[in-house]
């Protein structure tokens, strides 16, 4: 094999160059493999961030929306007591009997007859026929009230006005399918649903014309209520 | 075995060559090391850049964490409201909420000056309505039957229809009439009902 002396003399002079040029392409190829790894790294950091911030705008602005509710006289935790009467936690015998008697004394329509039956505490309705006597003013007082004014939400899904057999004097039995509510498991819902006109209205409508059920009342929070003009008396003071 | 000395006569074109290689090597090696610091001078500054978009997002996360878990009553206040009066809302879907409407056609029934009386009203969960008036009077039914056509009236309604018409004569002998008219149709949602 014949060697070739000048390329052995020429990598001799150069093999510092070499030895550099060796460093050199490692270093690159490190740098290359260091930024893409790190850039990767952050991005996927940057995006991971994102979402959570996103997510915490989302409960920032909830919460800023909440608190702005008072400068338009809502107050949620107040309200929260109402729909908390309205439709309890768990179902139970005293609240609907109290909220039916509530309605008797209120509107003059005197509920004489209804059958609860066992209250299953799991259940979210239930449904019971009441009998009730009253003339026809009482009658049209008991279908304007008693959605909220028991204190329990009802709901009569058809009503048959007849009042060929109701007067302004005599009385009269009536019939009525009332359906009673009690709250759904919780939905951890972060969906910030702005309160419009409409649901403004009927707050307002909860507001004045409920009366709370003791028993719904949560026992840990110190609330007075007590009737009032003004439904949002205990916001302006 | 060492090389004592090269015969630059016979192989100078050789020797010429391998140096002209080794020059352009010795360039390339000057080039990647320029290479190497251009690389690296911009990979930190973009590193670094990246990094600072990070530290900025960590702090507003922290500062947005701050905020929520000192307001996280008022959080929880909402979401509660915002289950419970979602629910009530789902639930008046169930009801008929009779009383707006019987008012609206309690009120319509007072244009006429001697208004007809409401014998029956019926009204579902779905605003699907079933009413019959009684008329004493020819020239009043003739008010009414011409005011349920005009707009005002029927802007009440998805639909509405005149189900029936019937002339009762209390006797032979009797000439008063009453006329009794039912009509079937459907509510339009009243968007405020309170």
């Amino acid at each position: 094999m014949k060697i070739n002396y000048f390329l052995i003399k020429q990598l001799q002079k150069n093999s510092s160059f070499l030895l550099i040029f060796f460093i050199n392409i490692l270093l690159i190829f490190f740098i290359i493999f260091f930024y893409i790894q790190k850039i990767d790294q952050f991005n996927k950091q940057k995006l991971i961030l994102e979402d959570k911030i996103k997510s915490l705008e989302k409960r920032k602005s909830l919460i800023e929306y909440t608190k702005n509710l008072k400068n338009r006289n809502i107050n949620i935790e107040l309200i929260n007591q109402y729909l908390n009467s309205l439709i309890p936690n768990t179902e139970d015998f005293f609240s609907i009997t109290a909220a039916l008697e509530n309605l008797s004394h209120e509107t003059g329509f005197i509920i004489i007859n209804y059958d609860l039956g066992p209250i299953d505490g799991n259940r979210k309705t239930v449904s019971l026929t009441i009998t009730g006597i009253g003339n026809m003013d009482t009658f049209l007082e008991f279908l304007k009230k008693y959605r909220f004014n028991s204190g329990r939400l009802i709901t009569i899904d058809k009503i048959d006005y007849s009042p060929e057999n109701l007067n302004q004097t005599s009385t009269a039995e009536k019939k009525l399918y009332l359906t009673f509510y009690s709250q759904k498991n919780y939905v951890n819902n972060l969906t910030l649903n702005t309160i419009n006109d409409n649901d403004n209205g009927l707050i307002l409508e909860i507001l004045s014309k409920t009366k709370i059920i003791k028993s719904q009342l949560d026992p840990n929070k110190e609330i007075e209520i007590s009737a009032r003009e003004d439904p949002f008396e205990a916001i302006n003071e | 075995m060492k090389i004592k000395k090269i015969n630059l006569l016979s192989h100078h074109k050789n020797y010429l060559l391998y140096q002209k290689y080794f020059l352009l090597f010795r360039k390339i090696v000057f080039f990647s090391t320029g290479l190497f610091f251009v690389l690296l001078i911009t990979s930190l500054l973009i590193i670094t850049y990246k990094k600072n978009q990070v530290d900025v997002l960590i702090q507003q996360e922290q500062n947005l964490q701050t905020f929520i878990k000192n307001n996280l009553p008022v959080e929880e206040n909402f979401k509660k409201f915002n289950n419970l009066f979602n629910q009530l809302k789902e639930n008046l879907n169930n009801d008929v909420n009779f009383y707006p409407y019987y008012n609206l056609i309690n009120d319509s029934l007072k244009i006429s000056t001697n208004p007809p009386t409401i014998e029956s009203l019926k009204i579902d969960q779905n605003k699907k309505v079933n009413f019959t008036l009684t008329f004493n009077n020819t020239n009043h039914l003739i008010e009414f039957l011409d005011y349920v056509e005009e707009e005002p009236f029927l802007n009440n309604f998805v639909n509405l229809k005149l189900e029936s018409f019937l002339v009762e004569s209390p006797s032979l002998l009797n000439t008063s009439n009453s006329y009794k008219i039912s009509f079937v149709g459907q509510f339009k949602k009243i968007d405020n009902e309170n």
